[in-house]
């Protein structure tokens, strides 16, 4: 423990000097008496005040603008509320006229918080994904907000996975497997956190590498967790077709042991190279052997007929690339075409 | 005991009581002088007192036959100006009197020394009578404050590692830092240490980027001491030569060479077997300190050209210890046998992650042997300097000077750390040059002109000794090493180039010498600081270090992806004007007039969002131009002898702005973001992969971006000039009394006040507007709303910062204001030759709103340590609630006595006893109560113990220093032992009420000369510093109260149910420990030898 003091203790003699040096120093003050007009300073006071406006509609087409021949429409009567930010004081609240439009005049500069209160009563299963949103007001102008309402806000497809079965979810993602791969009404899609398949989709010839944004209820086949009843928003957009990761066949099983069908790898692209073995087919599944372990190969609806059983010949080894699904427990690697089966040496 | 040795003992003894000294002239003031010569002046009288004009007095120098003249006024006074320091022989003849002579007249610079005759009338004699070592004189011709420190001082005095700190702490209105034990940056009256002007022969010889002296303030010396003839502490100096500065001015003053062929070598040595253990009881390891110096000079035409030549180095290799995993296992070792078994499985453990560490760094990250970057390395502080000087008589009316100073300085492997060891160390260069020529001319017989120009250029560039990313992990939960990483030293590069030019010229109009002149300096600035700028690669463990899976990687980057730069002009001009007036021969007034000018750099180019957002004017540059500062002073000899003298002054001075604030603009004229990339593989804001193998060494692949964003992420951070931005101002007044009495006694007291605005400060233009204040805690402003505060951690910028499309806007401010007191006593006699004692006593009172000197706008915005109404608000004097308080520059009481006597067998013995007051602090909270984002930056409100608001639940973070147990009684105990915060119970405390403890120390200096023959000579020394410590460990200890240990409450909760935030009580407040581990603080002993030839 310390023994900080305000003033430490100097001899006594120089207590006595110090006092009679205080009296003279102050006579001495009054030389610099001029410049005592010090002054407060006040902190930066930022005048002046600007406008929030915006428009409040349903974004059928999913743009984020509001387009009435996308379909959008306006939602009228709403209570917006500008919020202190990170708080619940209130600075202003009004009502969207018929043009779904608010507005705000004669608030401060800064970031503030537009949220609309009570919203599910008001716009029934719509939700404003961009809310709370944050309005910067600068000096002298309007800040426009576009608030969009969409049918579901995008989560991650890891976190989609985790919500229970035939509960809404939305989420977005680059298509792996393009519809007919497979199937007609089916595709898989992937997003940094994992894959999953997409199940019903209407004929929208999607494509491998269109970024698409999808809402429907999590559902389930064969164990393996699929998005159903699936509403595309229509701004796909192409990007570059998804590389696949590269796993061994330990690594699959070994990521799966406890997660099972929420395994980040089921439902992504998945490459497992150097296969050594390649089963007898039974129903179109057949078991594949690296140095690692073993899965299944499943040669999935379309696929079966673009990928001939006699491609796989014993004594050869194979890269093989395919979504990894799940059926009651098992994993499997679907290839789509018969370029994802690749004959390479085997290893010595 | 031997008669020998008693002999010895005794006057040693006597000695440590006294303390032997040397007489520092602390007397005079100022000159009109000027910054490189002195001046004579007198009065030639009869026998009886009547003055006597139109006599001849004609002053020669004894080294150089230098001589200059001048005539007697009907008041039988003369001056002679624009004399070289030195000793001179001073003839008055008058037809009628008999001529007389005094030799050993000392003329010192920027003083007026008095000689005065009284002349017999001749007789049948007529030859000339001589007056020998004359006593020296109280200067008659300054108002102001200046204490001297002679050649002689400078030779004989003790200065380990002729480090010339030494000798400028020898004015007891220096406030040197006690944990920073070489040059660099000096408070005067507890000024801002940036608020000092530093000169060398009258020019700049500042760092004006950081407000240091040139060579800044890791080196010892960036001139060779052998060529330094004096050095002065100038506190008020009020001839309107001396301009920048608010606080003092320190001149070093250089010489030349003479008639007399001369040289001499000098060489010490130190090294752990002449250190004592640090005051923690280690023993000092392997570490030497070699420094040698040499000086040759003469004339090369007698009477007319003369050269000197000096250089000085130091060879200086230190032992630096970082972590390996033998440390561990003798730790572990010691552990066992303490019966610790849980800390030496934790040491083992350690030990093993270390060599996995080592391991990963070879297999995944391409480090060749990377065990051979930890244990011991060695540290180099080297510096060698040399100086060459010319001065040539060229006639009786124009003297040239020139001389250029040349140091290189090598601080190599400095800055590491234990866990870092040697890549995170970083290696720190100086290089400076500096020439300066003088021409003195005598145009007319009463018309004088002397002119300056300096060309002057410092480079330091700073690397780090890796420039790859830091990584840092966890090599067990409780563990972090790290590797790499140069942080600040990312390529880091400075460089200040100067061109000024000083004409002054006098004119003598009998009673009146009216001085006109002008200085101006040009400087260009490059500066490429890039603050957190190689990146930093966080590992949550040796699994995810090996699997090249980081948690997370920061940088700092410029919006552009470029390099931070700031290059940019300053330039300072001034013209000024001063008449001294001898009213009466006994009273002389001087009245000055200075026009300053500064500029601060090119405009920054506008940030136009700023001023949409802020209505705040952007892309300004100060130019400050209406800076007229009046001067007054006087002095009155009271008996016309020069023997008692009152002198009084006051006057207005423009200070200096550190370049650097012009630096922090215009590096953030491309505004820099935080990058900052947390989350799993895949995600968009993923740490980059780290490919260390594949990197360049000079940092040009360091990542600028998250693994899975194209552009750089974060929002823009600006500092910008305030566009009504002022150079500091500072209203100085002095009172002082001088007197020479009995038998070589000189007593002199000076009363100092100051009073200084607009001192430069930097706000956060993006702070919220309160949001909130803490009724229960004096009514303290908070700058988050409720829903965001968590006062245990620091503010996030979403939820502190007015708009959120930027970070921190930082403007350069200048609202700090300062108010300086003080009174200084010297007494001081010669008690014969090679005898003297010298003692002072100052005592000083500062106080400000900001102690803010240098150097980041960030440091400038944390510095005041807060009240109730936040860092936007510092209040200015006596408002306590707001930052007023004890500048933490002041120390209150300094006692300063130096001497020197000669021991039997002709052993000279010199010593220097400092005794002085601590500097002051503020007690802080550990969190950020205000939410201005900054920890460590409020202060506290002392609640009485049973009010304090105490946090039960679970604690967050492993603070191993929180007292555990009954918490409201601890903290009664530590308001009854520490009255620096219990005497302000119930309300915020006031700033700065802690006192530092004092410190006093003695270093001591024996030197034995042994002529040889011809002059030549041979001399020993043997300096003894802290000698107090050598006696007793308990004495002469450096320890200070450290910034972790002014915490005096951690917040860990809040309440808002009942709106008070809830403490515990750290167990280490106020705790006192070590300053400092460099080998300079202890009890240690220097030897040294030199030769004259």
């Amino acid at each position: 423990m310390s023994n900080a003091r305000p003033h430490p203790r100097p001899p006594l003699a120089l207590k006595k000097i110090r006092r009679s040096v205080a009296t003279v120093l102050a006579a001495c003050a009054l030389l610099a008496a001029s410049a005592c007009d010090d002054e407060q300073t006040p902190p930066f006071e930022v005048a002046g005040s600007g406008d929030v406006a915006g428009q409040l509609f349903f974004d059928a087409d999913n743009n984020g603008i509001f387009s009435p021949f996308g379909g959008d429409t306006l939602l009228t009567d709403v209570e917006v509320r500008l919020l202190v930010r990170n708080d619940t004081t209130l600075i202003a609240s009004t009502r969207t006229n018929d043009d779904g439009r608010f507005s705000f005049s004669g608030v401060s500069p800064g970031t503030h918080q537009l949220v609309v209160p009570g919203q599910a009563g008001i716009t029934g299963s719509l939700v404003f994904c961009t809310l709370p949103g944050l309005a910067s007001v600068y000096i002298g102008e309007q800040t426009y907000l576009a608030v969009p309402a969409k049918r579901g806000c995008v989560v991650r497809i890891a976190e989609a996975k985790n919500v229970g079965l035939n509960q809404s979810t939305t989420i977005a993602g680059i298509v792996t497997a393009a519809q007919g791969t497979y199937r007609g009404d089916n595709v898989y899609i992937q997003d940094p956190t994992g894959g999953i398949q997409i199940f019903g989709i209407p004929s929208l010839g999607l494509q491998l590498g269109d970024s698409i944004e999808v809402t429907g209820r999590m559902g389930q086949f064969r164990e393996e967790l699929q998005i159903v009843s699936p509403v595309v928003a229509p701004n796909v957009v192409r990007v570059t077709p998804l590389a696949p990761v590269v796993r061994t066949a330990k690594q699959i099983t070994d990521a799966a042991a406890l997660p099972g069908p929420k395994s980040p790898d089921v439902g992504q692209l998945v490459t497992v190279r150097r296969i050594l073995q390649v089963g007898a087919f039974a129903s179109g599944n057949a078991t594949i052997t690296d140095a690692t372990g073993s899965i299944q190969l499943r040669l999935d609806g379309n696929v079966a007929a673009a990928i001939p059983q006699a491609t796989f010949q014993a004594g050869k080894c194979y890269d093989i690339t395919g979504i990894l699904g799940y059926s009651f427990g098992i994993l499997q690697l679907k290839p789509r075409a018969p370029s994802d089966v690749a004959e390479v040496t085997c290893p010595q | 005991m031997s008669a020998v040795i008693e002999r010895v003992v005794r006057p040693i003894a006597g000695l440590a009581a006294l303390v032997a000294a040397i007489a520092i002239h602390s007397a005079a003031a100022l000159a009109q002088g000027t910054t490189t010569t002195g001046a004579i002046r007198g009065r030639v009288a009869d026998t009886a007192a009547v003055a006597l004009g139109s006599a001849q007095v004609v002053a020669v120098n004894e080294e150089t036959g230098f001589s200059r003249g001048a005539v007697t006024d009907d008041e039988g006074v003369y001056v002679i100006r624009l004399l070289p320091p030195g000793l001179y022989t001073v003839t008055a003849r008058r037809i009628g009197h008999q001529p007389l002579e005094q030799r050993g007249i000392r003329v010192i610079v920027g003083s007026t020394t008095a000689s005065n005759f009284a002349l017999r009338t001749a007789s049948a004699v007529l030859g000339t009578v001589e007056v020998v070592g004359q006593v020296d004189g109280v200067d008659i011709t300054q108002g102001g404050i200046k204490q001297t420190v002679s050649e002689e001082q400078i030779r004989s005095l003790p200065t380990l590692g002729r480090d010339f700190t030494d000798f400028i702490n020898l004015s007891g209105l220096v406030s040197p830092q006690e944990d920073i034990t070489t040059g660099g940056q000096f408070s005067i009256a507890g000024q801002r240490p940036s608020q000092t002007n530093v000169q060398i022969d009258g020019v700049d010889a500042n760092n004006s980027f950081f407000g240091e002296n040139r060579g800044g303030s890791r080196i010892p010396f960036n001139f060779s001491l052998e060529s330094i003839r004096e050095f002065q502490i100038i506190t008020n100096g009020y001839d309107v030569e001396y301009g920048n500065y608010s606080g003092g001015v320190i001149n070093i003053v250089t010489k030349g060479g003479t008639n007399t062929h001369r040289a001499t070598v000098y060489g010490n040595f130190r090294n752990e077997q002449l250190t004592k253990d640090d005051f923690a009881g280690n023993p000092p390891r392997d570490f030497q300190v070699q420094q040698y110096a040499g000086r040759v000079e003469g004339p090369i035409i007698r009477d007319r050209l003369f050269y000197l030549l000096s250089l000085d180095g130091q060879r200086r290799r230190e032992p630096f210890r970082s972590v390996t995993p033998a440390l561990y296992r003798a730790d572990s070792v010691r552990k066992v046998a303490n019966d610790s078994a849980s800390a030496a499985v934790a040491f083992g453990e350690a030990a093993r992650g270390l060599e996995r560490f080592y391991s990963i760094l070879t297999t995944q990250y391409g480090v060749d042997d990377p065990a051979s970057q930890y244990g011991d390395f060695e540290t180099t502080n080297d510096v060698f300097t040399l100086f060459g000087r010319l001065d040539w008589n060229a006639s009786d009316k124009h003297r040239l000077s020139l001389r250029h100073n040349y140091s290189d300085y090598d601080n190599l492997n400095e800055a590491g750390t234990f866990f870092g060891g040697l890549t995170r160390a970083e290696s720190f260069r100086n290089r400076t040059n500096s020439f300066v020529s003088e021409l003195t001319s005598i145009f007319r017989e009463n018309v004088f002109n002397v002119l300056r120009v300096q060309l002057s250029d410092e480079s330091r560039p700073r690397d780090g000794n890796s420039k790859l990313p830091e990584i840092s992990v966890n090599i067990t939960p409780n563990t972090v090493v790290t590797y790499g990483g140069a942080s600040i030293a990312f390529n880091n590069y400075l460089a200040e180039k100067k061109f000024q030019v000083i004409n002054n010229l006098t004119v003598d109009l009998g009673a009146h010498s009216l001085k006109l002149g002008t200085n101006n300096i040009f400087a260009d600035i490059e500066n490429r600081f890039w603050n957190r700028g190689s990146g930093f690669y966080s590992f949550n463990n040796l699994d995810a270090l090996e699997q090249l899976r980081p948690s997370s990687y920061t940088r700092s980057v410029r919006s552009d992806g470029g390099i931070p730069r700031a290059a940019f002009g300053a330039q300072e001009y001034s013209a000024y004007i001063q008449d001294d007036w001898r009213a009466t021969p006994k009273l002389l007034a001087s009245f000055g007039l200075r026009y300053d000018v500064s500029r601060y750099g090119d405009r920054p180019a506008r940030v136009i969002d700023v001023e949409r957002a802020f209505g705040f004017e952007t892309g300004t540059a100060p130019i400050d131009n209406d800076n007229i500062s009046p001067r007054l002073s006087f002095t009155y000899d009271v008996r016309g002898d020069a023997s008692e003298v009152v002198r009084l002054g006051g006057a207005l001075f423009y200070g200096r702005v550190p370049y650097v604030m012009g630096g922090n603009v215009a590096i953030t004229e491309v505004p820099m973001l935080d990058l900052d990339c947390r989350g799993a593989a895949g995600e968009p804001n993923a740490p980059p992969v780290p490919n260390y193998p594949d990197w360049s060494s000079t940092g040009a692949d360091n990542p600028f971006n998250c693994a899975g964003v194209g552009g750089v992420g974060g929002v823009p951070t600006y500092t910008f000039w305030n566009p009504e931005f002022e150079l500091p101002e500072t209203w100085r007044a002095n009172l002082g009394y001088e007197r020479l009495f009995g038998d070589g006694y000189r007593f002199s007291a000076d009363l100092l006040v100051s009073a200084s605005t607009k001192l430069y400060t930097v706000r956060n233009l993006n702070l919220r507007p309160e949001q909130f204040r803490l009724d229960t805690e004096g009514n303290r402003a908070v700058f988050v709303p409720r829903g965001a505060y968590t006062p245990s951690t620091s503010a996030t910028g979403p939820a502190r910062l007015r708009n959120t499309d930027f970070g921190d806007l930082f403007v350069n401010y200048n609202d700090g204001v300062a108010r300086s007191q003080a009174a200084t006593f010297t007494v001081d006699r010669r008690f014969a030759e090679r005898s003297q004692l010298s003692a002072s006593y100052t005592y000083t009172r500062a106080h400000d709103n900001s102690s803010y000197s240098c150097c980041t706008a960030f440091a400038g915005f944390e510095n005041p340590r807060v009240g109730a109404e936040g860092p936007n608000m510092i209040g200015g004097a006596g408002d306590d609630d707001g930052a007023w308080g004890p500048s933490a520059f002041v120390r209150n009481h300094t006692v300063v006595v130096t001497g020197m006597t000669r021991l039997p067998w002709d052993i000279d013995l010199t010593g220097i006893w400092r005794s002085q007051s601590g500097t002051p602090w503020a007690p802080e909270v550990n969190g950020d109560i205000n939410g201005d984002g900054i920890r460590f930056n409020d202060r506290p409100y002392i609640y009485a113990s049973a009010d304090l608001p105490v946090f039960t639940g679970t604690r967050t973070g492993t603070d191993s220093t929180l007292f555990v147990g009954d918490t409201r009684a601890f903290y009664a105990s530590v308001l009854a032992e520490n009255e620096c915060i219990g005497d302000y119970v119930g309300e915020i405390l006031p700033r700065n009420t802690c006192r530092q403890p004092w410190f006093s120390r003695l270093d001591l200096s024996i030197r034995k000369q042994v002529e040889v023959r011809d002059r030549r000579a041979a001399e020993i020394t043997l300096d003894l510093f802290n000698v107090l410590n050598g006696l007793d460990s308990d004495w002469g200890r450096y320890e200070s109260v450290t910034t972790s240990r002014r915490n005096l409450l951690t917040p860990q909760g809040y309440n808002a149910a009942t709106g008070e935030v809830l403490y515990t009580v750290p167990e280490t407040f106020g705790d006192r420990t070590q300053v400092g581990f460099n080998l300079l603080l202890q009890f240690s002993a220097q030897l040294g030898a030199r030769l004259y030839f």
